[in-house]
């Protein structure tokens, strides 16, 4: 069914938040110090949504860092998933709206629902914001995306100068919508306005690498040199993994005293060496570089093969975060330069 | 550049360099990366300028963890990492005779966080060095600012811009640029109330996301387990509650009393732009004032922390 | 959907010393909710979770076939595993499971079996043995071998049941030690070793080994060389492990979860991993 796009004028966007906030708790990106991350917008606060690319992806939003699943006292446990009204996420890029699409796949499969995450995400509403103008770093498009993709959104939002275009992607998006009266119908020019950014953003970016055979070429190296050379100065943090939208690794904690205490959820990296070190003290990644080429195969192979898409959305934050400039572009090319080097069966 | 070149391929032959960690050209401006070298062929790939900000020391102590502190390796040093290796090689960690420093002279490298925060967001595609001056480019805006304005703090407040112990030197040797005296960050801070300064605490270490990346980078953060690691017992939480976060910090600042040599890699390779530095210069104050210790100076005076003297100062005891 | 992550309360009912050195302690667990009571088949595992300390793996030891209890074996390594050494009978843990995938009962369906295990390793073998020695279930297959060593006779599990399962006839049982030692009667050698002696006949017939990865390192060459091919051998795998559901991430090797995907795996589909165990 084809949805009308959405009109509001620049300066009707506080009181537009407001309205949203009436049903759903609003995240939005949030400036602190020169740091924008996603939190609960207060009342009077102003949304940095000019600010390109946040620092933090707005993954905790439904997947804090650190969360109770339950409290427990003796025997009796209580399980403490979000009970609070629903969020809308709001200035969350193209890329960071298909992350949740990938992670979405994780933590809800046939078999295991994952009641903390679900809590969260069920009937949330994210309204993303189109990237008028993509960074340097940004490579979304090599990986089936796109400064105004619309994956993974229930509304569209595009900044066309002196107002934004709603465009309604998904029905939880339309229903909203087309109850807030301070909307008006974009007219033609103004969607053409949002057509040519769109057009503008995608040229800026270049043509993209084609990925298609990048699993099987990565498959094919993995006792290639090329893994001791990227991990060679590697520095084992976890910069680039808590900076990453997609990456989902976590640990379960017990913190207690008296016998009483909660048990948390708490994001942990592979890039860790105690990850999978076991209690024998025997660590099936004992090196930086099995561990750099797990997280590596992961995104690029294994995520393929269980999810059926790459792991990563090409949010370009690690490339900028990397404490040594490992910049996983770079890693990509060059696994397609040595799988070529190695008789090119690619 | 070529200088540099030419005299690491005649000290490989020379000092039968078995590797050399130097840095490479970056992928982003402004940017350069670390790189490891087996052999002299690949000498070419190395540069040295203001844009070489990572400690390049970390790799000496990870060259020994990998089993391989037998053998010769070589290391690009500014003044600061010099001293790292120093005090690396008086706190045991590898050989006099199998480290070859080789000094190049600094007057200050960009720290890529001040650079983001400039930037507000935006990033650039490339830039122009006019003496003190850089100007910045990026898709449709151009931005002029300041040597200094770029540069890592610790650079603005560095005494030993060149290697003070060092096997080659190349180049000739750099002036301290003298911006801001050592501490002066410090002693501003400490005359602001304690309410004050714990909210600047609590506002900067609310941003952290645990990742490490400060303690990673850092060359005297070598130990096998960290304290954070370890489970019997668990000493802090492993999520980023604030107080756990904090204990974290306070606890490496103490750990690295008296062997940080305020390189600014930690604050550096901080993804979020925490002020890692000024609890560590505080104690670094406090090390050099009590002690007169400064460390990775020469290869004898032992490290403050793992001396005692009879005329220690001890009224905090009584 | 139930939520995984919330241990259900068992009670214990038993626990004995399994070890002379006493690294090995053997639960019997009941549920204190009969209603909680799950199904399971041999091969599945179960996170052991005491609140307070955190939680660990353990592939249940008990066969389905036995009713009221679940069996566990701990090895005492570190923070969780000491906390389980330390029960006493009444004492209550939780637990979540059954998790994991199981042998292959279906294929190996009116063939033979081969079961391999040295150390602790024998905790789901054990559930498998009695599983299949089952009267409701032993019509369904072939002959049923046992090779199980250990370093000496203290470090063996279940050694009891295993002198009484000798007498059997419905299954053969053969022990073995690394050395002589005084009052052992039974085979003296390394398993690789033993197998080779005992040729059990690879003629349609299965494998499940389980043993520490250096004798697995040395027991797969034999079984190819008596002709068992690798989608006849089967393996369970271990890796740390958090959630058991295959969500944090932790378990892989490549693209397999062992919690989820696993932990049995044939060595087929390990051969096809360039992940190495």
């Amino acid at each position: 069914m084809e949805m009308d796009t959405y009109k509001l004028q620049k300066g009707n966007l506080e009181r537009f938040l407001q309205k949203l906030g009436e049903k759903f708790v609003v995240h939005a990106p949030v400036e602190s110090d020169g740091v924008v991350a996603f939190s609960e917008l207060m009342p009077g606060q102003e949304s940095a949504l000019y600010f390109p690319r946040t620092h933090k992806p707005p993954k905790d939003v439904f997947y804090p860092q650190t969360e109770v699943m339950f409290h427990y006292e003796k025997d009796i446990t209580h399980s403490a998933e979000y009970k609070g009204k629903p969020i809308a996420l709001f200035g969350a890029r193209p890329c960071d709206a298909k992350s949740f699409v990938l992670l979405e796949r994780v933590f809800i499969d046939p078999k295991y629902e994952d009641p903390y995450w679900a809590a969260r995400r069920n009937n949330a509403l994210v309204f993303s914001l189109a990237c008028n103008d993509p960074l340097p770093s940004c490579f979304c498009n090599w990986l089936d995306g796109g400064p105004f993709s619309n994956t993974g959104s229930d509304v569209l939002v595009t900044d066309i100068g002196d107002a934004y275009l709603f465009e309604p992607i998904s029905e939880n998006g339309e229903s909203f919508l087309s109850s807030v009266d301070m909307l008006k119908k974009a007219t033609k020019k103004d969607i053409e306005k949002a057509q040519n950014a769109k057009e503008r953003a995608e040229l800026s970016m270049g043509e993209p690498p084609k990925l298609d055979s990048l699993k099987v070429s990565l498959d094919a190296l993995w006792d290639d040199p090329l893994w001791d050379k990227v991990s060679s100065k590697c520095l084992g943090c976890a910069a680039c993994t808590y900076s990453c939208p997609t990456c989902y690794c976590f640990d379960i904690q017990d913190e207690s005293r008296r016998g009483k205490g909660v048990r948390i959820r708490l994001w942990d990296s592979c890039m860790f060496p105690l990850f999978t070190k076991e209690g024998s003290g025997h660590n099936p990644r004992p090196t930086r570089k099995y561990r750099l080429r797990q997280r590596f195969m992961h995104k690029f192979s294994y995520f393929v093969e269980k999810q059926g898409e790459f792991g990563c959305v090409g949010c370009g934050r690690c490339v900028s975060f990397c404490p040594v400039n490992i910049d996983i572009r770079n890693f990509i090319i060059g696994v397609f330069q040595t799988a070529q080097g190695k008789g090119g069966e690619q | 550049m070529d200088k540099l070149v030419e005299k690491i391929k005649d000290i490989f032959a020379d000092e039968k360099l078995e590797l050399l960690i130097g840095y490479t050209k970056g992928t982003l401006p402004l940017r350069a990366t670390p790189i490891l070298i087996e052999s002299a062929d690949d000498a070419g790939k190395l540069i040295f300028d203001f844009t070489c900000q990572n400690n390049l020391a970390r790799y000496l102590v990870d060259e020994k963890k990998r089993g391989g502190d037998r053998r010769r390796v070589g290391i690009i040093a500014k003044g600061c990492d010099a001293r790292a290796v120093v005090q690396l090689v008086l706190e045991g960690q590898f050989e006099r005779e199998n480290v070859v420093i080789i000094g190049v002279p600094c007057r200050g490298v960009v720290d890529p966080g001040k650079l983001r925060k400039k930037l507000a967001g935006r990033e650039i595609v490339n830039f122009q060095v006019n003496g003190e001056k850089i100007t910045l480019f990026g898709n449709g805006f151009e931005l002029e600012l300041k040597r200094s304005e770029l540069l890592s703090d610790s650079c603005l407040a560095c005494r030993y811009p060149n290697a003070v112990q060092y096997n080659y030197f190349i180049g000739e040797p750099a002036e301290p640029l003298g911006v801001r005296d050592g501490y002066a960050s410090v002693d501003e801070f400490e005359q602001k109330s304690p309410d004050e300064r714990w909210a600047y605490f609590e506002k900067e270490y609310s941003k952290c996301i645990r990742c490490y990346a400060c303690r990673n980078a850092c060359p005297m953060c070598y130990c096998e387990e960290c304290f954070v690691d370890c489970s019997t017992p668990q000493w802090i939480g492993k999520g980023n509650d604030l107080s756990d976060t904090i204990i974290f910090h306070i606890v490496r600042v103490l750990h690295t009393a008296g062997r940080c040599v305020d390189c600014g890699a930690c604050a550096a390779a901080c993804p979020l732009n925490i002020d890692i530095r000024m609890l560590g210069k505080r104690v670094e104050k406090e090390v050099t004032e009590r002690f007169g210790f400064t460390a990775g100076l020469d290869f004898e005076t032992q490290p403050a922390m793992a001396a005692f003297n009879e005329n220690d100062k001890e009224e905090f005891i009584m | 959907m139930k939520n995984a992550y919330i241990p259900i309360s068992v009670r214990v009912k038993k626990i004995w010393v399994e070890s002379d050195d006493k690294t090995l302690r053997t639960f019997d667990l009941e549920f204190v909710n009969e209603a909680d009571a799950f199904d399971y088949m041999p091969g599945q595992f179960c996170q052991l979770s005491i609140p307070g300390k955190g939680e660990a793996p353990f592939g249940i030891a008990s066969s389905p076939t036995e009713k009221g209890f679940l069996r566990f074996t701990v090895n005492r390594v570190r923070v969780v595993t000491s906390a389980l050494h330390h029960l006493e009978e009444e004492e209550t843990i939780g637990i979540r499971g059954p998790f994991g995938n199981y042998y292959p009962v279906e294929k190996f369906r009116g063939q033979n079996v081969v079961i391999v295990s040295g150390g602790f390793a024998l905790t789901t073998l054990r559930s498998l043995a009695v599983y299949l020695c089952d009267p409701a279930n032993r019509g369904d297959y072939g002959g049923i071998t046992l090779i199980y060593g250990a370093r000496r006779p203290g470090l063996m599990i279940y050694r009891d049941e295993l002198e009484e399962w000798e007498k059997k006839d419905d299954i053969n049982v053969h022990l073995t030690i690394d050395e002589q030692v005084e009052g052992w009667n039974k085979l003296v050698g390394f398993v690789p070793a033993i197998i080779k002696e005992i040729a059990p006949s690879s003629k349609d017939s299965w494998v499940m080994v389980c043993g520490p990865l250096i004798m697995i390192k040395y027991t797969l060459p034999v079984l190819t060389e008596l002709g068992f091919p690798p989608e006849h051998i089967y393996t369970s795998l271990e890796r740390r492990m958090k959630c058991g559901i295959g969500k944090c991430g932790r378990c892989n090797i490549g693209s397999k979860y062992v919690c989820f995907d696993g932990p049995v795996f044939s060595f087929a589909e390990l051969e096809e991993i360039p992940e190495k165990i």
